[in-house]
């Protein structure tokens, strides 16, 4: 059996911890254990879950369960795990128009690694990015798998204003700023969808634990959509 | 149809109901009133859903103008309740009243944090399930903002009968110092013998750094093992997050959904609305309790609840209700008549 612990996080909700490594691996572990909770497990009392890179937090009903019951239940969870047919992680594909007004700092990312602005662009949208988690702010992700080819340290000094939709770079991260907000990362382009809808049934485009996928359009493309 | 104006917010007012869950999982906090016992309590009096939208305000409450006859109630924070400047009421006490009566909600004195619930309760548009305003995101209440003055908020039609005041005997208690219960972890670990000692041995104070996503105390440092930093996890309601700086940060309603400081332990459910209450200068210390003991007093403190909550939904007996001032001292008089 593997590393598995389960920690009280207060009299209503328990973490449940995998290996302590960002890995892909574990954190595929920690969709299973979610979806299992939520789709095979007939469990009642589960009011909430917060999958993140190698844990679920696990918010309970403390008249159903105490927190010794549902830690056996947590324990025994990858015994449980073929119960259930845990679909394939969908890939979100998110377009994106990079450089110019959208993506100011794509010359710098280019300069900064010795590439050419092609170069930064094809190998930003070749990567499928594994969405560890979300969090920080309504809807954005926390995403794995960029190249180091692209690594670009943040601003000096973060800008007060970032428009919503901005794809930018910080250290060995990529990601997307869900809403207008200020911030540090590098940016190289703009996405027209929203990752974050309060109007839709379904308000969040990313999902924890699926992939993301990049795609260039022109900024004709960008302004035609809603 | 509009029931009442904002003429001055006050500090700061949002719009609150009792939360918006199951969006953490997408990095959504879930907001609500952060004195939920004050907040339900007042719905309950008026005969609203116990999780109808109110008006929750800090420090000092807003000014209103009435734009139709209804009932109000403010609860919460100490404060005392003005109308058309020549009556006074107090809080957990409905009040009746007419179109274009003028209501202004002075300073509170003690707590931090009022709510103004009108029967009904405020119908601004549900917005993922919930009315409450979550400013980080934007969205609830009017327009994902704090009140600005000059909104004018309508309120639902349905309610069930009026209740009754709350003497003020039974009103819930806000006095600092708070000793604030505590289960330890999930990171524990990440401290020294000395550090945790120092957390529940040392007196904290709330500093200024304080508001609905969370309150960041000062007093003695509490050292950790070694880094300061976890891979990001789920941050639960009232965990105590000790980042570098070696002062804690309770996490309250607005919280990021997740972070990377370790949490030496997380406050018990049942002192969130006491919490809820405190303010920047309060001072504040942590008691260790077991799980079993926290099921136990969340057991009294449910019990507590539910005999205020069935006081409150009762008719009023005929009795009137006076608020009088004998040495200057305050005292809330019932009085029957009896022919």
């Amino acid at each position: 059996m593997s590393d598995i612990n389960v920690l009280p996080a207060g009299d209503q909700a328990a973490v449940l911890e995998f290996e302590n490594r960002i890995d892909p691996d574990i954190n595929s572990k920690v969709r299973a254990a979610d979806y299992y909770l939520w789709h095979g497990s007939e469990l009642e009392g589960l009011l909430e879950t917060v999958p993140t890179y190698r844990s679920l937090l696990v918010y309970y009903d403390p008249v159903v369960w105490d927190f010794e019951s549902l830690k056996s239940v947590l324990l025994n969870i990858e015994e449980h795990l073929q119960e259930v047919a845990i679909p394939n992680p969908e890939t979100l594909e998110i377009p994106v128009v990079y450089g110019g007004e959208y993506g100011p700092d794509i010359d710098y990312v280019a300069e900064h690694n010795n590439l050419s602005v092609e170069e930064v662009i094809e190998i930003h949208h070749s990567a499928a990015y594994l969405i560890y988690m979300l969090g920080f702010v309504p809807g954005f992700p926390y995403l794995g798998g960029m190249s180091q080819q692209i690594a670009t340290p943040r601003l000096e000094n973060p800008r007060t204003q970032i428009p919503a939709g901005s794809v930018g770079i910080a250290g060995s991260q990529t990601g997307i700023y869900p809403l207008e907000s200020p911030g540090g990362w590098r940016l190289i382009g703009r996405t027209p969808l929203k990752l974050f809808d309060p109007t839709k049934d379904d308000p969040f485009l990313p999902k924890p634990g699926h992939y993301l996928k990049f795609y260039p359009i022109s900024e004709q493309e960008f302004k035609s959509y809603g | 149809m509009q029931a009442i104006k904002v003429l001055e917010p006050g500090p700061f007012t949002t719009v609150q109901d009792g939360g918006r869950f199951g969006y953490q999982r997408y990095g959504m906090a879930p907001a609500g009133a952060m004195d939920e016992v004050a907040y339900r309590l007042g719905n309950l009096m008026l005969g609203n859903d116990a999780n109808a939208a109110s008006l929750e305000f800090t420090l000092k409450g807003p000014r209103l103008e009435i734009l139709q006859d209804t009932i109000l109630v403010v609860t919460g924070g100490r404060c005392v309740i003005n109308v058309n400047g020549n009556q006074e009421y107090s809080v957990y006490e409905p009040i009746v009243v007419k179109a274009n009566d003028q209501v202004e909600i002075e300073w509170i004195t003690e707590g931090v944090r009022g709510y103004v619930i009108v029967q009904g309760g405020l119908d601004v548009p549900v917005v993922m399930q919930s009315r409450s305003t979550y400013l980080r995101g934007k969205i609830g209440g009017v327009e994902g903002a704090r009140l600005r003055g000059g909104e004018e908020l309508a309120v639902l039609e349905e309610h069930g009968s009026l209740g009754r005041a709350l003497p003020e005997d039974r009103w819930p208690l806000y006095q600092p110092p708070f000793v604030i219960d505590v289960i330890m972890g999930p990171q524990t670990d990440f401290f020294t013998e000395e550090g945790i000692k120092t957390f529940l041995d040392g007196d904290f104070q709330i500093s200024e750094a304080a508001d609905r996503m969370g309150y960041r105390l000062t007093g003695p440092e509490i050292m950790h093992v070694d880094k300061a930093d976890i891979i990001s996890d789920g941050i639960p309601l009232g965990a105590i997050q000790v980042p570098g700086h070696r002062q804690p940060i309770i996490m309250m309603k607005d919280r990021q959904t997740t972070g990377g400081y370790p949490k030496i332990a997380t406050a018990a459910s049942y002192e969130i609305y006491r919490l809820g209450q405190a303010k920047p200068g309060d001072g504040l210390s942590f008691k260790k309790v077991t799980l079993e003991e926290a099921k136990e007093k969340k057991d009294g403190f449910d019990k507590w609840y539910q005999e205020l909550a069935e006081y409150v939904t009762q008719p009023d007996d005929g009795k009137k209700h006076f608020r009088v001032i004998v040495d200057d001292k305050s005292y809330f008089v019932s009085i029957k008549e009896i022919d």
